[in-house]
């Protein structure tokens, strides 16, 4: 019969710090820098690695993060693109999020549809919206954009076309803004 | 004359004993009234069983990480409000918590609790409609006129504060836009009152109808593990069985300061997905009247400069929407616009899981799983 309990904050939760040095420790060189921002574990891989983190992250006992929060990428111009990919763990209350760094162009990467399966539309979206090809996907085709659809629309170098032919009426500075509305 | 070719002449006769079908494939939406706006789904049928069933979404895609972009840190609340148009309050309270956070800005203790207010005020509302519309797919067509009877006060008091009815626009960064009205207290509490009086009504006409049972109980099962791996959330993944909520499990505003329990299915059917849906309002209900009680007096709005500039910095910043969990992964570079928001949207996720549940079942139970799943379609493609 379904319940209704106070279920209070898991009893094996593990504090952020905590939880950062196993995480260090489990990804051991796989990982590259392990630190906790905001309560949240952040860890920086080299593209190689994604799938061994995914698969230890979800896994390992000691991590369990079994639940898929989300996958996206970010255009960071001269750098480079960088996904940024977020799991957690139910069982031990805790976040982890990894970045990866890739080129601009040609950007590639293992699909981590094998190790959880629910990145499947993550990717789709993220292969539209960035160019960034994920190596094993089932199915990389568009996701929300036409099939004819050209170009990628998150990219820092695609202009958004009703911005070029005329400003966002709403650009105004806080104090010209005080005398009246949009313009 | 030309010859006949040999196929045309020869005659095929099937014995009674095989019956040969073939695959249709069958186009659902994406106007269809059963799919909650324009979802589209691909089914493969064989006969009247599914073999497949695929989701088919971006016909309301309009790109709001890309408008982000372009607007600063004051505007985008406003854009926000209209992914999950069910949601407006709570869409924009992550947004804000994400901008305090990295500013450091302090939020006033009234503006918190009226936050935590709104915000489950907000909830009632959208599980009142999914109650509506999950017995109107079913076919019963009384619960919704109760629903939206019992919607109508709660909306009343959110038209009173925010002087909308969807798109409130109401956070602001440091707190909230104004203060409430005198008299907001009172109906607040008149429709609370109101709803707690009749939702054994709803479970008498739902819960415990036998039509509503055999449409529901054991149709469309989710394994909680599979739930978990496609990152469902909300009701539909405590339906699962699984006691996640962003409320308890990553407290943001005052939530930890509530005594409220966390309903949770055993079977993870749409039954229980219902069931859950419906025990959250009274979950909700306990804790507006637990901040109206301790709300206190003081200011709405905090020390907020005028012009909202974030240092550099990432932040993931997260809540509990009525739907499951929606976050916003903020990045900013300085300057007065955000450089890149990921928004993380719970009806995306939940969606997303449901070719599992449409494979090998029978058409009618389609739109009882789909309605099961309380989605917004413009919280799918945001």
């Amino acid at each position: 019969m379904a319940t209704t309990k106070r279920f209070p904050r898991s009893s094996e939760r593990v504090e952020p710090e905590a939880f950062s040095e196993r995480v260090r420790s489990k990804l051991g060189n796989a990982a590259g820098e392990v630190q906790v921002r905001f309560d949240q574990v952040i860890v920086s891989a080299e593209p190689g690695r994604i799938v061994d983190i995914m698969s230890t992250l979800k896994g390992d006992p000691e991590l369990r993060c079994d639940y898929f929060t989300f996958l996206s990428a970010v255009d960071r111009q001269e750098e480079g693109l960088e996904i940024i990919a977020a799991v957690s763990s139910t069982h031990f209350e805790s976040t982890v999020i990894v970045k990866v760094p890739l080129p601009s162009e040609n950007a590639s990467i293992a699909s981590v549809t094998g190790v959880y399966a629910g990145a499947d539309w993550h990717e789709r979206e993220c292969a539209e919206m960035f160019g960034i090809n994920f190596e094993g996907h089932p199915n990389l085709v568009k996701l929300y954009l036409p099939e004819d659809f050209e170009g990628h629309p998150l990219l820092k170098s695609f202009k958004l076309a009703s911005r070029t032919y005329k400003p966002w009426p709403g650009a105004k500075d806080p104090d010209e803004a005080a005398g009246g509305g949009r313009s | 004359m030309a010859k006949i070719p040999d196929e045309l002449t020869r005659a095929r006769v099937t014995g009674a004993g095989t019956l040969r079908t073939e695959e249709m494939i069958l186009n659902v939406g994406p106007q269809h009234p059963a799919t909650h706006g324009v979802l589209r789904v691909i089914v493969t049928l064989d006969g009247e069983r599914i073999v497949e069933g695929e989701p088919v979404i971006g016909y309301m895609h309009r790109g709001h990480e890309k408008l982000v972009e372009q607007r600063d840190f004051r505007q985008i609340t406003n854009l926000l409000s209209r992914m999950d148009w069910l949601s407006g309050i709570n869409n924009e309270i992550p947004a804000s918590i994400a901008v305090e956070k990295l500013m450091e800005l302090e939020v006033p203790p009234r503006a918190q609790y009226l936050r935590v207010i709104l915000a489950e005020i907000n909830r009632i509302l959208n599980h009142l409609m999914f109650t509506g519309s999950f017995g109107l797919e079913l076919g019963a067509s009384t619960p919704v006129m109760y629903a939206f009877r019992e919607r109508e006060l709660l909306q009343e008091a959110m038209e009173m504060v925010t002087g909308g009815r969807m798109h409130f626009g109401f956070i602001r960064p440091g707190g909230l836009k104004e203060d409430v009205p005198r008299g907001f207290v009172e109906t607040v509490l008149k429709g609370i009152r109101q709803l707690i009086k009749y939702i054994p009504d709803y479970e008498n006409l739902l819960l415990g109808n036998e039509i509503f049972k055999q449409r529901t109980v054991d149709v469309g099962v989710l394994d909680p593990n599979l739930a978990l791996e496609y990152g469902v959330s909300g009701p539909i993944l405590r339906g699962s069985g699984v006691p996640y909520d962003v409320r308890r499990a990553d407290p943001y505003l005052i939530y930890d300061e509530f005594d409220f329990d966390i309903p949770v299915g055993a079977k993870g059917d749409a039954f229980d997905r219902f069931w859950v849906l419906i025990q959250e309002m009274r979950e909700s209900a306990r804790i507006i009247e637990q901040a109206l009680e301790g709300l206190p007096a003081g200011s709405h709005l905090g020390q907020v400069p005028k012009r909202l500039t974030l240092p550099e910095g990432e932040i993931y910043s997260r809540a509990e929407n009525p739907l499951g969990e929606l976050g916003y992964y903020l990045i900013s570079n300085g300057e007065a616009k955000p450089y890149r928001m990921k928004i993380r949207t719970p009806s995306f996720s939940n969606v997303s899981v449901v070719p599992h549940l449409l494979r090998g079942i029978y058409v009618p139970d389609m739109i009882a799983i789909l309605g099961s799943m309380f989605f917004v379609v413009g919280d799918i493609d945001r």
